[in-house]
């Protein structure tokens, strides 16, 4: 069922309900390894871009990849906040690649990367405002209707509050869930690195969002500068980004699809998969806990735990 | 202020020759956008950046961002145009804008949307065809004997030039290994690739002999370059 003729996005009926486990980004440096380990990867994340023009290897790996496990397009250039048309091209081709891969969702970010026909091929924060909202969920809203799929914003790391705001970010990624009827991809170590570049508390802005809509996350590394930290994707996820995940499920209630982000200076795939087991262990271990818990208690108080 | 008004704030800083903008974090952003467009040039034109690294400095690259603003939606591709801009930089030897033709092809062949491997499964016995993913480049230097110099002595390569030599090349991705495959064509090799161009759909090897060619073997010659895709007995 397409989350636009719902009002329960993750109900028993929706498509998104499945949760894929712990995935890794599917990266050149993988393309022979990730066929050959023994190591667990549950589903895979592409950048989209990376696939949408090209043939060659790049297309043939992704076609023996989808035989043996779930990918979702994650994009960059979208733009989806610019003032600039929404690019007909770059839809379509996108549309051909969710439809080749049947992947149950699709994802990019909530920013704008693009003006005046020009792409910075980086993510720049929107301001916080009413006409901001009105035209990324409806923008949003296209893109769904035109993918045939649900659609996932992920919010960004941004190093500039603009001054334009009218409200919080929390309070605008709310707004724009439910004007466009859309999921949220919750990058954990995002919300990491704005709480502390811009002094807030993270587990504060967690909670503020719907936990119905919340889809999938990203877990990644980053470079703490000391009086900035800038979101590289580029090392291992760090203890307190570790422990905000831990946080951020048992508040969401139930596993999540998360993904190991790391996108720069990549290792060898054995120590990409070792944070996806931390995770999958986290996972477990609070959700194992919560089972426990909720056989203790007496039937009629017992939780319904969602998966 | 309007969403309108606050993107076009955003796009003037997006100019390297912008002055550094007075907030620091929109200046870092200047930084990473502007680093983005560097570094994609470096990594696109690796042996132009071997042989004449002037041609990468910061005024440069600066200039190429006025003239060919980045506008695809693939990273890689906001350096497309290079070449175009080294045949109008009076300081860059032409053989330079044949260098940026050269590896921009490399890599638009390697990475062709079009299935040749499926086309080549499609030719009955005898049959032949253009492998989709060809390419043709004309120089006026020996481009790829230069690149091959390059390849081979990387540390010799700054300060070197090509001889002046017209060159055709071609480039085709390999259906059996994927990889980029270069082949320098005479003026033969070269008819019998536009007598298929200007034909629609899959010529029999036979009736290509049969047209009159001045040397037959150029056939196999093309086959095993993987430029001319051949039917297999199933």
């Amino acid at each position: 069922m397409h989350p636009n003729e719902s009002h329960d996005p993750l109900g028993l009926n929706s498509p998104v309900k499945q949760n894929l486990g712990v995935g890794i980004g599917f990266r050149r440096k993988f393309f022979k390894s990730i066929f050959e380990t023994k190591r667990q990867i549950d589903w895979l994340e592409i950048v989209s871009e990376n696939f949408m023009l090209f043939g060659g290897k790049p297309r043939r790996v992704l076609e023996q990849a989808k035989e043996k496990w779930s990918i979702i397009p994650h994009g960059v250039s979208l733009s989806l906040g610019s003032v600039d048309p929404l690019n007909p091209e770059y839809l379509d081709k996108l549309k051909d690649l969710a439809d080749f891969l049947d992947s149950p969702w699709v994802s990019d970010h909530l920013c704008f990367s693009s003006f005046s026909g020009n792409t910075y091929h980086d993510l720049l924060p929107l301001p916080s405002t009413v006409e901001a909202v009105d035209h990324v969920s409806e923008r949003i809203q296209r893109v769904q209707n035109k993918l045939g799929r649900p659609f996932a914003i992920e919010n960004i790391s941004a190093y500039f509050i603009p001054d334009e705001n009218e409200f919080p970010e929390s309070e605008m990624i709310c707004q724009i869930l439910e004007k466009a009827d859309c999921l949220l991809l919750l990058d954990v170590n995002n919300v990491y690195v704005n709480s502390r570049n811009h002094g807030f508390n993270a587990m504060d802005f967690i909670r503020a969002l719907p936990r119905d809509r919340i889809i999938q996350t990203h877990l990644a590394g980053h470079w703490d500068q000391g009086d900035i930290i800038i979101d590289t994707h580029g090392d291992a996820v760090v203890e307190p980004v570790w422990n905000l995940y831990e946080d951020f499920l048992r508040w969401l209630g139930r596993p999540v699809t998360t993904l190991i982000e790391w996108d720069n200076d990549i290792p060898e795939l054995d120590i990409v998969c070792d944070q996806a087991d931390r995770a999958r262990a986290i996972q477990d271990q609070i959700f194992r806990e919560r089972k426990n818990e909720s056989q203790n208690l007496p039937r009629e108080m017992a939780p319904g735990i969602s998966l | 202020m309007s969403l309108r008004t606050y993107q076009e704030k955003w796009h003037r800083v997006f100019h390297f020759s912008a002055p550094k903008a007075d907030h620091e974090r929109v200046a870092d952003y200047q930084g990473f956008v502007l680093g983005h467009y560097r570094g994609i040039i470096e990594k696109m034109y690796p042996r132009i950046a071997r042989v004449q690294k002037a041609l990468l400095s910061e005024g440069r690259i600066s200039e190429f961002y006025e003239l060919f603003p980045p506008t695809h939606f693939e990273l890689n591709h906001l350096s497309q145009r290079y070449a175009d801009y080294l045949r109008k930089c009076k300081e860059a030897a032409p053989y330079f804008s044949e260098l940026a033709d050269y590896e921009w092809t490399e890599f638009s062949v390697y990475l062709h949307p079009s299935d040749e491997i499926a086309i080549r499964d499609s030719l009955s016995r005898g049959e032949i065809a253009l492998n989709p993913t060809l390419h043709l480049l004309s120089f006026a230097y020996d481009i790829p004997q230069w690149v091959q110099s390059m390849d081979l002595n990387p540390e010799e390569a700054q300060g070197s030039s090509p001889e002046r030599a017209p060159t055709l090349l071609a480039i085709v991705r390999s259906p059996e290994n994927g990889s980029c495959v270069f082949t320098k064509l005479n003026s033969s090799a070269a008819s019998i690739l536009y007598s298929l161009s200007e034909t629609e759909g899959p010529r029999s090897k036979q009736t290509l002999l049969d047209g009159g060619i001045e040397n037959p073997d150029l056939i196999d010659v093309l086959i095993q370059q993987s430029i001319l895709l051949e039917g297999v007995p199933t």
